[in-house]
């Protein structure tokens, strides 16, 4: 036989199963006995013709409204057991009242669904500095004019592509979304461009466009950073959770682009030219110092003395230089001199000056050979003059010691 | 003029190359003068610029881009 549970142990095991089978649920149904205990938890009965759930509030939860008996509202909680009564009951987060009941469910439902799919998962990062903001709103509410205007006064510099669209009414949701898109095609190829879709507050009905799959879909697929800015107080439209950034209001929406507004990007910049200004200067003074160490170094200071040294010896090699050529130019301009006289004395004329004479006849010199006769008329040239003679008489010369 | 964000971007690479100081002097000089003229030229775009809105509409099939 199996041993029987305890009563904790069988509620235990019904609080697990409730709170895996059934956990987080959205309730419609009608208040019932609404108190407010001494320590502000509130309790009350949910139900309809058929059945009835208990139901706790905690004083920590907010509410908009005050709940009164017979109120129909939607009630979004956990399904708890109380143990020490045993008791289930719901442990409410939130009310809504009903007349926007259905709303509400429905969005919960496609609150589910995209959580579901990842679709809040989105967080691309605002551009440091946008240049091009587009921009999903009315033409005619007040939304644009409050964002056209934060943005000339803060960040003139930024353009501005705007895509009018209904924010409420059967049309809205389908406007609202190709806006998204169309800013998409006109503006992804620039990396600093972001879009804000948005619109002023209203009731859930008149935000109910920012509810929508459709509108939901276009900002899930959006190249460009999506800022959610539709006016609201308490819950978050569906378009807020999968922007990448939500913001309360249109204007809050300028301001966030505009972040870094046009003075302060002035200011950066003188600080910047400063800082470069500064910095070289630092630089130039480190590298002037460092050659002024430089010359005024051991090393350097001995490397001139080695250059001078070099200088002056090379001085004097030179002055050697110029004394040695100079003496063989001498020694050479000597030689000179007497190869000419010498040259000069190999002349054929030369031996005429010292009296010698040569013969010539019919203006041939005779030659040692040719054989002379008596009578014979020759020239006898002499150092100055010419003598025409005759031969008188021819006899052999007989050589003697000097003698001629 | 490249866009606004890259120049500034670029701008405080510079800063940054200029303060570390590892480079070369010729190329700290020559990123110097480069810095400058883009600074110049990020507060002339600065203060010079008045804001521009441009609609977009669709109409059947085309896209109309038309000043608002």
């Amino acid at each position: 036989m199996i041993s029987p549970l305890t009563v904790s142990e069988l509620t235990n095991q019904i609080t697990g199963i409730l709170n895996q089978q059934i956990g987080i649920v959205s309730i419609l149904g009608e208040i019932s006995g609404y108190k407010t205990s001494s320590s502000g938890h509130r309790y009350f009965t949910l139900k309809d013709d058929q059945a009835q759930i208990d139901c706790v509030l905690w004083a920590s939860r907010e509410l908009s409204f005050l709940p009164c008996d017979g109120m129909k509202v939607v009630v979004r909680g956990k399904l708890a057991v109380y143990a020490p009564r045993g008791k289930y009951q719901l442990d409410c987060t939130n009310l809504i009242p009903s007349g926007i009941g259905e709303l509400y469910l429905s969005y919960e439902r496609l609150k589910h669904e995209l959580y579901e799919k990842g679709y809040f998962t989105r967080r691309k990062p605002l551009p440091q500095f946008p240049l091009y903001v587009g921009i999903v709103t009315s033409p005619t509410g007040a939304a644009l004019h409050d964002m056209l205007t934060t943005l000339k006064r803060r960040t003139p510099h930024i353009q501005v592509y705007f895509c009018p669209a209904s924010v409420q009414g059967d049309k809205a949701p389908m406007e609202v979304a190709r806006g998204v898109t169309l800013l998409n095609q006109t503006l992804k190829h620039l990396s600093n461009a972001v879009i804000i879709v948005g619109r002023g507050g209203g009731s859930i009905e008149d935000l109910w466009a920012f509810n929508t799959m459709i509108v939901a879909e276009s900002i899930y697929r959006s190249e460009l950073t999506v800022i959610s800015a539709v006016g609201h107080e308490t819950d978050h439209t569906i378009a807020d959770l999968v922007a990448d950034h939500r913001v309360a209001t249109p204007t809050a929406a300028a301001e966030l682009v505009s972040k870094f507004d046009r003075d302060f990007l002035l200011t950066y910049l003188q600080s910047l030219e400063n800082q470069m200004t500064q910095t070289i200067s630092q630089i130039i003074e480190a590298n002037q110092y460092r050659i002024h160490q430089l010359i005024n170094s051991y090393g350097y200071q001995k490397l001139q003395d080695r250059i001078h040294n070099y200088t002056q010896h090379l001085d004097e090699i030179e002055s050697d230089l110029s004394k040695h050529i100079a003496r063989i130019i001498e020694t050479r301009l000597t030689q000179l001199s007497s190869l000419t006289a010498h040259l000069q004395s190999l002349h054929p004329l030369s031996p005429l000056k010292r009296g010698f004479a040569l013969l010539k006849q019919l203006d041939q010199f005779i030659s040692e050979q040719q054989v002379l006769d008596p009578h014979q008329p020759i020239n006898i040239i002499r150092s100055s003059e010419i003598i025409h003679a005759t031969i008188k008489s021819i006899k052999p010369r007989i050589e003697s010691n000097g003698e001629l | 003029m490249e866009s606004f964000e890259h120049q500034f971007q670029r701008l405080e690479r510079i800063v940054e190359i200029l303060d570390q100081g590892k480079e070369p002097i010729g190329t700290l000089l020559e990123l110097y003068q480069e810095g400058m003229t883009i600074a110049q030229n990020c507060r002339i775009y600065l203060e010079k610029a008045e804001q521009k809105v441009t609609e977009i509409r669709q109409n059947q099939d085309s896209v109309e881009i038309v000043p608002f």
